[in-house]
C-alpha cells in the first residue's frame, strides 16, 4: 500500500511503542527475573501502557488506512472501479473526480461517506456490512458476474455532492436545467448522478450499461 | 450447574460468585509467574496482529488486529491486573494478621 512508515505520525508512534513492548516482554520471557515490585512496573509498561498505545495509534493509523482508494481495491470485485478510478484518460464522473487534488487518494470515501455528527461511524458500520457480504456472497465470485450483480444499497445522496457543489452558488444556478430543477435536487427526488443529468458515476454502473447497450 | 449429587439447587443469585470463586481458584491454581508469562505471550501475539495490520493495512489484518488483537490484548491485561491486585491484597492481609491484636 501507498503509506509509507514515515508519512503518518500514528504509525510511526504505533511502531515505536510495540517494538518497545516487544523488547520488555522478551526480556521478560527470556530472563525470567523474580516477581518483584520493580518487575511488575516493566511489565505494567510491556503489558499495559505500551500496548494500550499501540492499539490507540493503530486504530488511527487504521482508520486512515480504510479511507485510501488502494483499501477499497483490495477486495478483488472492487478493481474495476479501482482502474477505472485510477485511468487518467477515463471520463467517468468517479474517474474525473478522482483527478481533483481535494479528492487525493481518498475518492472512494470522500463520495461515499456519511456526512453530519456520528457520519464516520455510520460510514464505518457500513463499511463492516461491504465485509460481511463479500466474505460471505462475494468472495469467490468472479468480477464479470459480480459487475452484473451489484447494486448500490441506497441511492446516492445528493447531499454529497452539494457539500462541494453549493445549489446557492449563483455559477450553479446558471446552468438552466440546475435552476429548473433546484428543489428536486434539493429535495433529494432527482438524482445529480442519474441518466440524463450527470451520468452514473461508475462505467459498470447498471445505468451506465443499460445505455452503452451491454 | 447442579453437579452436587443430592445437594439443594442454589439459588440464582448464587450461581455467579460461585463461578467467579471457581475461576479464582483455577487461576490461584495456575500461580502468578505462569499468569504473567501467558500474559506476556498473549500481549506479544497481540502486538504482532496489530504491528501486521499497520504495515499491510488490508480488510483482513485490519479486522483481525482491531478485533482479535485487541481481544488478545485485553485478556493479557487482565490477567496481569489480577496477578497484581491478588498480590495486594495477599500482602495486605499478611500486614492484617501480623498487626498486634489481630484475630489469628
Amino acid at each position: 500500500m501507498g503509506t509509507s512508515i514515515f508519512s503518518d505520525p500514528f504509525l510511526l508512534l504505533g511502531l515505536g511503542t510495540a517494538s518497545l513492548s516487544a523488547v520488555v516482554l522478551l526480556w521478560y520471557l527470556v530472563r525470567r527475573p523474580a516477581t518483584t515490585r520493580a518487575t511488575k512496573v516493566a511489565l505494567l509498561f510491556g503489558i499495559g501502557l505500551l500496548p494500550i498505545a499501540t492499539a490507540g495509534n493503530g486504530n488511527v493509523a487504521g482508520y486512515h488506512a480504510t479511507k485510501a482508494v488502494e483499501f477499497c481495491g483490495s477486495c478483488h470485485v472492487m478493481t474495476p472501479y479501482r482502474d477505472d478510478v485510477r485511468d487518467g484518460a477515463s471520463m467517468s464522473l468517479a474517474s474525473r473526480h478522482s483527478r481533483n487534488e481535494a479528492f487525493g487518494h481518498e475518492s472512494c470515501y470522500a463520495c461515499h461517506a456519511d456526512y453530519g455528527m456520528f457520519g464516520t461511524i455510520t460510514t464505518k458500520m457500513g463499511g463492516m456490512r461491504h465485509v460481511y457480504e463479500y466474505v460471505l456472497n462475494y468472495r469467490t465470485m468472479p468480477t464479470e458476474r459480480f459487475l452484473e450483480t451489484i447494486e448500490i444499497l441506497a441511492p446516492f445522496p445528493n447531499a454529497t455532492c452539494i457539500r462541494c457543489h453549493s445549489t446557492a452558488n449563483p455559477g450553479w444556478n446558471q446552468v438552466g436545467d440546475h435552476a429548473s430543477t433546484l428543489a428536486e435536487v434539493r429535495a433529494g427526488v432527482l438524482s445529480c448522478a442519474s441518466d440524463g443529468c450527470h451520468g452514473p458515476a461508475h462505467p459498470f454502473s447498471k445505468e451506465a450499461r443499460r445505455r452503452a447497450g451491454r | 450447574m447442579s453437579g452436587d449429587g443430592g445437594a439443594e439447587r442454589p439459588e440464582a443469585g448464587s450461581t455467579r460468585p460461585r463461578r467467579r470463586r471457581r475461576l479464582r481458584g483455577r487461576l490461584r491454581a495456575i500461580g502468578p509467574e505462569r499468569l504473567l508469562r501467558t500474559a506476556a505471550v498473549l500481549t506479544l501475539l497481540a502486538l504482532a496482529l496489530m504491528v501486521w495490520s499497520m504495515l499491510q493495512p488490508t480488510p483482513l489484518p485490519v479486522m483481525l488486529a482491531m478485533s482479535i488483537g485487541q481481544g488478545i490484548g485485553t485478556l493479557a491485561f487482565a490477567l496481569y491486573g489480577y496477578v497484581v491486585i491478588a498480590d495486594l491484597r495477599r500482602a495486605r492481609r499478611a500486614r492484617r494478621e501480623g498487626e498486634p491484636g489481630a484475630a489469628p
